[in-house]
């Protein structure tokens, strides 16, 4: 059945697609890029992104996009052209490419009619098409059979590797009939370790009486015979291709090294089968997340009928059994939440291409040289937090490329290698991930900081400004120093609107800075919001969850531990002093009976800590977080609202905003701070 | 939960507001409203924007929001903010009775609570009947009264304006 709504569902279905395939294209665009940098191009790279383009547009066509569907043609056949080393991979091959990306992308975003014909794109790839192709290949002992079952691929890839000045192997290995596949999977992926598998021939030697089969494997490696024999199987065979003529100067894009292996013709469209995965909608498995929380309330009740039925003399043993079932029951619900999180994880590298091709884009602009590297790319956040992440890194970026990093020419004389680095690390650390982009460029300029905050009226005229007062300084709102508004940087937003839009994200920001060696923002973040561990607290006769994140621990409240330092309690724990305050004035709730608090939770907080007096501690959940909606957005000390149980909610209590409170503690400065590493 | 919550569909039915009969003139056009009582006076909101009515249930509440804020509550896993009718419109407040309700309202993605007096009945207001809010009363707009409406009976009703009682 078609109607209105298919065309409309299929239209998303196109959009999600494409932006896919796109996304996949930017992540091998700004490796081929990155490899060019290096000096070695590996040609799976070219490969991939002719599969994805070539994906494209079959979509294209099959949606009837004609003008994207015509980019995607030309741009396949560009690539073609590299991938056979019909035409190198320079600069102006490489700006096409990024163009057509970023083309392609708009195409998609706003409806192909909406846009006209890329017909200047199409003109120069075309263009580049044309070139020549590389001269001839030279001439190898191979033998007249390999050489005529050769793909046109292979053969390229021969005569790439020649070029590239790499050995030439023909390796005989005999295989059980039964494994052969496997056994040959293994092996190639053993060799392109080190080399690259250009081809594998099967041979028939007649009178084979054993199940077996022989194969002759084409191998371009760049170590010595005995190296490629460890790697061998004992019976192969292993025999040297002469080369008869020498290394040719020309560098053509494929004739670069190319020691990583690449597969033949055939297996260009193969990994295109991996993508055994649906689509599935996050409300869909928002939803699934409540489900599961409601079942882990339901659990509790049974817990609660199981205790009271195991005090009763003649239920005691169907407690018992019942508080069993209710045991495996938690277990079956922890594996379920589990696998839900996991769903909605994706991978930091997501975002990297976006942010790569922004690297490249400003760098440009500026006139400045400028590399972005990844570490951990492939640590997973919670696709909510990866969607909301994009902005402020986007901030972050700009602000490293306008502010941080020199242009060539004084890096140069600062004795720094003239290509600026920018690098984005990622590392899991229990339930919060870690994301620091750091620059190797000039460090914060603690001058200009305190010029700025003086012309703003948010520093005395002759006060100092140190590293501390300056990393308190630029996430002020209305601290920007940017003095135009400008395509490279600042659009009248500053690191205080990053650093909000973090916590809303239950995260913290942190700015580390040398003088000259460069600046680090450091962010840290909860894997996801959807669900999280939380220390349950009462205080005042309301119930609030902690996230245990943030808790550094938890203690017996005694009075002799608490002291007052100028007025302000503080409390003593191990040497050190931390400042103290109950919770319910940290949240404004009326102090009924001084009672003393029965415990103390110490909390973690930017770099410093906080005790806070609870009256009891109710044991650890994991915590199904809500939004609390419009009406109480931006209350201090809220992050959001979870159910008890019967309808009852409990808050989550923010811990920055709390000690940002103005009762008790006057800001973070009153933190206790650690020495900036 | 069900036995608790009312169904809109559950109160007596009526057509509401429909343009096209206002528009070929047939009938004089109408607004399907739910009237509830706040302080012993009766008002209404537009049925459209109501999703249910709770009856009353303990809430959470919320240490440093505003007084108007009544607190908050878990309904089938959403986290529902209670506004304090009587304290949004400036009313004396009161405590909770037996037939204190929360009108949940639709108000952007997350639904907010209105805690009410009592919950009256729904009724069809002849658009002409609906009167701009007496002039003596200049607060009416920051109070969310978008007009009166008498409709001969006990006393007037007075009909409120959803996104200007909840914009608080």
């Amino acid at each position: 059945m078609t109607g209105p709504g298919d065309t409309k569902a299929n239209g998303g279905e196109f959009v999600s697609e494409a932006e896919d395939l796109l996304e996949e294209l930017g992540r091998e665009l700004q490796g081929l890029e990155k490899e060019r940098r290096q000096g070695r191009v590996r040609p799976q790279g070219i490969n991939a992104a002719f599969r994805h383009v070539h994906s494209l547009k079959g979509l294209s066509g099959l949606f009837g996009h004609a003008h994207l569907g015509q980019l995607a043609h030309i741009l396949e056949d560009f690539l073609d052209g590299l991938r056979m080393g019909r035409h190198p991979l320079d600069e102006s091959a490489l700006d096409v490419l990024f163009e057509s990306h970023e083309r392609m992308e708009s195409m998609v975003a706003s409806g192909d009619e909406a846009q006209a014909a890329p017909l200047d794109l199409i003109n120069r790839l075309a263009a580049g098409e044309e070139k020549k192709p590389p001269p001839d290949g030279r001439r190898t002992s191979l033998p007249e059979d390999i050489l005529r079952s050769l793909t046109r691929y292979e053969e390229h890839r021969l005569d790439a590797s020649i070029r590239a000045g790499h050995e030439l192997w023909l390796v005989g290995v005999t295989l059980p009939l039964e494994t052969f596949d496997e056994d040959l999977r293994h092996l190639a992926s053993e060799l392109n370790d080190g080399g690259e598998v250009i081809s594998t021939l099967p041979c028939y030697e007649a009178g084979d009486a054993e199940a077996r089969l022989s194969f002759r494997l084409l191998y371009a490696c760049g170590s010595d015979a005995g190296d490629i024999k460890e790697r061998l199987p004992k019976d192969a065979s292993l025999e040297a291709i002469a080369v008869h003529e020498p290394q040719d100067e020309v560098t053509w894009v494929s004739d670069e090294e190319s020691l990583a292996g690449s597969g033949p013709e055939d297996d260009v469209f193969a990994e295109t089968l991996d993508r055994a995965s649906v689509r599935v909608p996050l409300e869909r498995l928002d939803r699934i997340m409540d489900v599961v929380g409601e079942l882990l309330l339901f659990r509790h009740r049974m817990d609660g009928v199981s205790r009271e039925l195991m005090e009763g003399e003649e239920t005691r043993s169907l407690g018992h059994e019942l508080h069993r079932a209710s045991g495996e029951l938690d277990q079956k619900l922890q594996d379920l939440q589990r696998s839900v999180i996991g769903a909605r994880m994706v991978p930091v590298s997501r975002i990297v291409g976006r942010l790569a091709r922004l690297v490249r884009k400003l760098a440009r602009a500026s006139g400045k040289d400028i590399m972005l590297e990844t570490e951990g790319s492939g640590t997973e956040l919670d696709k909510m937090m990866i969607d909301h992440l994009q902005s402020p890194l986007i901030h972050l970026v700009r602000n490293a490329i306008h502010h941080g990093i020199e242009s060539p020419l004084e890096r140069k004389q600062a004795g720094k290698a003239p290509t600026g680095r920018l690098l984005l690390k990622a590392v899991q650390r229990g339930n919060e991930v870690v994301l620091s982009l750091s620059d190797d460029g000039r460090g914060l300029d603690l001058e200009a900081v305190r010029q700025t905050a003086v012309a703003r009226g948010m520093l005395e005229e002759n006060a100092e400004c140190d590293l501390e007062v300056a990393r308190q300084l630029v996430f002020q709102p209305g601290f920007s120093s940017v003095e135009q508004v400008g395509e490279v940087s600042g659009r009248g937003v500053g690191l205080d609107v990053v650093k909000r839009e973090l916590q809303n994200l239950g995260g913290e920001v942190r700015l580390l800075s040398e003088a000259g060696a460069g600046t680090t923002v450091e962010i840290s973040l909860p894997i996801t919001l959807a669900i999280m561990p939380c220390m349950v607290v009462r205080s005042g006769g309301l119930d609030f969850a902690i996230p245990v994140s943030g808790i550094s621990e938890t203690l017996r409240y005694l009075q002799e531990r608490v002291e007052t330092v100028a007025q302000r309690p503080v409390l003593r724990l191990r040497g050190e002093t931390l400042p103290y305050a109950d919770l319910r004035e940290l949240l404004h709730m009326p102090m009924v009976n001084h009672d003393e608090p029965g415990f103390v939770v110490v909390a973690r907080v930017g770099a410093g800590r906080l005790a806070m007096g609870v009256d009891e501690l109710l044991g650890q959940h994991e915590v199904v977080i809500k939004p609390v909606g419009p009406l109480l957005d931006g209350l201090p000390g809220i992050s959001g609202a979870t159910e008890m149980g019967g309808g009852r909610a409990a808050l989550v209590l923010d811990l920055p905003s709390l000690a940002a409170a103005p009762i008790g503690l006057s800001g973070s400065t009153n933190l206790e701070t650690k020495a900036s590493p | 939960m069900s036995r608790e919550a009312m169904n809109i569909s559950d109160l007596p039915p009526s057509q509401g507001r429909d343009p096209d009969k206002a528009a070929r003139g047939a009938t004089v056009p109408v607004l399907q409203v739910l009237a509830f009582r706040l302080a012993g006076e009766r008002y209404a909101l537009d049925i459209q924007e109501i999703i249910e009515i709770l009856k009353y249930r303990p809430m959470t509440p919320i240490p440093q929001a505003s007084d108007l804020i009544h607190g908050i509550v878990s309904v089938r896993g959403r986290i529902i903010t209670v506004v304090d009718g009587r304290i949004r419109l400036g009313l004396e407040a009161a405590e909770i009775g037996a037939a204190s309700r929360i009108i949940v309202l639709r108000h952007g993605e997350e639904p907010v609570g209105l805690l009410v007096d009592e919950v009256l009945h729904v009724e069809k207001l002849p658009v002409d009947n609906i009167a701009p809010p007496p002039s003596t009363l200049v607060d009416a707009a920051a109070r969310g009264i978008a007009g009166v409406c008498d409709t001969h009976q006990e006393s007037i009703l007075i009909l409120l304006d959803r996104e200007a009682v909840l914009n608080v």
